[in-house]
């Protein structure tokens, strides 16, 4: 684990402190503490089952821990007081029927002290096109989008974002994700769960990997990509595939004409017998693995 | 627009005219939903005052010019049926399938006013209620048949809009109990066989007669009878049915919030 989570309760705006929770005989959480600092910007990822939206939803107030403390705003997340501090989007809602994108968000801004305007949440989001339309005729997309407006427009300093571009076009993830950027620069403390690991990799100061019910990495990106040694070398050579592979310390080779891609866990070893057997050997790249090779390879460690 | 506008700190204190108006909004925006729901509005609103013409009038005729009263009971009896549809079907048929969808979870995540969901629920059934009302007491001025005078009338609308409640308390039961496949079904095996063995119009076998107390409908249309003051129709003593609405409306409405809050 590059760096334990400690807890640092003034700077923390929702914490997990030894939190265990099942479902019958499915333990989703065990033991562990967790925090979203103020103002920090912490990804959360896990394959399906690891525990993300479990941890939401004791966030949330919607389930109670079996053991330790769920805290939200230095409270118990079941007081209102406190979820008036919070907007959430969460996975998989279908919302009423019948209600116009206007109507719905100026219904979900009533609940807040301090809401922005209908116009303005529309504005942020882009989806001024969709105001007058039915919610239930947008397509999947378009209602994440949505929920997004819903989620930010109470002004809420800290915001619960569980999946929250499935679905979307590339247009409208680049929007959410300038959104989220400008939210967190504006001071919003954003917890984030997704399984596009490259909005994890754009966006996220910190990123926690869960596994199982447990957190088997925490740090920033760079961090927890250095966990995992592993690099990638690509050059142009006519060495065979097959005869990479069975190299120590290569993972798995690939090649597209004359370039060859290797996943190597020791990268300086693989390049000097690469230049050793093949003199004519040209371009040669290494590039550290990605935010994705360290989380299948983190949380394949975990299972 | 700078970013520093897009997020509230330190956390404001909710003013409670704020919390009204987020109550009032819901309610608002429930029913303007069930209004724009044809399925919903069509059946509810306009089929109770045409029922009664042809059953409550046209139909009944024979009977009244052998009783006077029959007029005035069969307008009551229609007028319960019509407070029933809304609460039952529009509480329990609407909670179900958004339970399913997740919409009840993701509303106990919303900051809303404690309750204010259901409560919604509860105030457009009650304005469904009293519409449902309005074209009955219309259709019924329009026959000329009944003798009820306006202040009859209007306290008569106010106890049917009150009586909607342990229909709503039964639909949020339903709801709140089974799937959103399951809810109009169940709530069809009540509502039906309550219309016609709650002793509202049909003059009912002996042997059913006894069990006419097991049906709210009975007790509402007894409190309603009383508000009218025709004896011979009173059966049970007002008070009395008045405190079994209240029971329903406390033990299923009790039991719906029960499961609501723990399960979603």
């Amino acid at each position: 684990m590059a760096s334990q989570d400690r807890f640092h309760s003034l700077d923390a705006v929702a914490e997990l402190r030894s939190v265990t929770r099942s479902y019958g005989r499915i333990t989703a959480l065990q033991g562990i503490d967790l925090e979203l600092r103020r103002g920090e910007l912490m990804a959360l990822l896990g394959p399906n089952g690891a525990g993300k939206s479990s941890a939401i939803a004791l966030w949330l107030g919607l389930a109670e821990p079996d053991s330790g403390e769920a805290r939200l705003l230095g409270g118990s997340p079941l007081a209102v007081d406190r979820r008036r501090g919070v907007g959430v989007m969460m996975q998989d809602v279908g919302l009423v029927n019948g209600l116009k994108v206007r109507e719905l968000i100026e219904q979900t801004a009533s609940y807040y002290p301090d809401p922005m305007s209908v116009d303005e949440a529309l504005e942020i989001t882009h989806i001024k096109a969709l105001a007058q339309r039915y919610y239930d005729k947008l397509s999947g997309g378009q209602k994440r989008q949505v929920q997004f407006a819903l989620a930010i427009c109470g002004r809420p300093p800290v915001l619960f974002l569980d999946e929250p571009s499935v679905g979307m076009d590339v247009a409208a993830r680049a929007i959410l994700w300038a959104a989220i950027r400008r939210l967190r620069d504006g001071g919003c403390s954003i917890l984030l769960t997704t399984h596009y690991l490259e909005e994890a990799e754009i966006l996220a100061d910190r990123v926690v990997v869960l596994s199982k019910g447990r957190i088997v990495a925490s740090g920033t990106v760079g961090e927890v990509r250095a966990l995992v040694s592993r690099r990638h070398i690509r050059c142009d050579s006519t060495l065979s595939t097959a005869e990479l592979a069975d190299w120590p310390g290569v993972v798995c080779v690939s090649r597209s004409e004359q370039r060859l891609t290797i996943l190597a866990t020791d990268a300086e070893g693989v390049l000097r017998r690469l230049l050793a057997r093949d003199q004519a050997v040209a371009n040669i790249e290494v590039q550290q693995a990605g935010l994705a090779e360290a989380f299948i390879e983190l949380t394949k460690e975990a299972a | 627009m700078h970013s520093a506008t897009l997020v509230s700190t330190p956390l404001p204190v909710m003013s409670s005219r704020r919390v009204l108006r987020a109550y009032c909004n819901d309610a608002r925006y429930e029913a303007l939903r069930m209004l724009r729901a044809p399925a919903f509005a069509i059946p509810f609103l306009l089929i109770p005052a045409p029922l009664y013409l042809l059953f409550g009038v046209v139909m009944a005729t024979p009977s009244a010019a052998r009783n006077p009263g029959v007029y005035d009971f069969l307008f009551i009896g229609f007028c319960v049926m019509a407070v029933m549809g809304p609460a039952l079907f529009g509480v329990g048929s609407t909670l179900a399938p958004e339970r399913d969808a997740g919409l009840a979870r993701f509303k106990r995540a919303l900051p809303a006013p404690a309750g204010s969901y259901l409560v919604a629920k509860f105030l457009m059934a009650m304005f469904f209620a009293a519409l449902a009302v309005g074209t009955m007491i219309i259709a019924a001025k329009c026959a000329g048949k009944i003798s009820l005078s306006e202040l009859q009338l209007l306290v008569l609308s106010v106890v049917l809009v009150l009586g909607a409640l342990p229909f709503c308390a039964l639909g949020l039961f339903i709801g709140a109990h089974f799937s959103g496949a399951a809810a109009p079904g169940i709530t069809n095996l009540i509502y039906l066989p309550m219309i016609y063995l709650g002793g509202l119009f049909i003059p009912l076998p002996a042997f059913l007669q006894k069990w006419v107390v097991i049906w709210p409908a009975f007790h509402l249309q007894q409190v309603v009878v009383a508000t009218t003051g025709m004896s011979k129709f009173q059966f049970l003593p007002p008070l009395l049915c008045a405190a079994v609405l209240l029971g329903i409306t406390v033990l299923f409405g009790g039991l719906a919030i029960r499961r609501i809050s723990k399960v979603g």
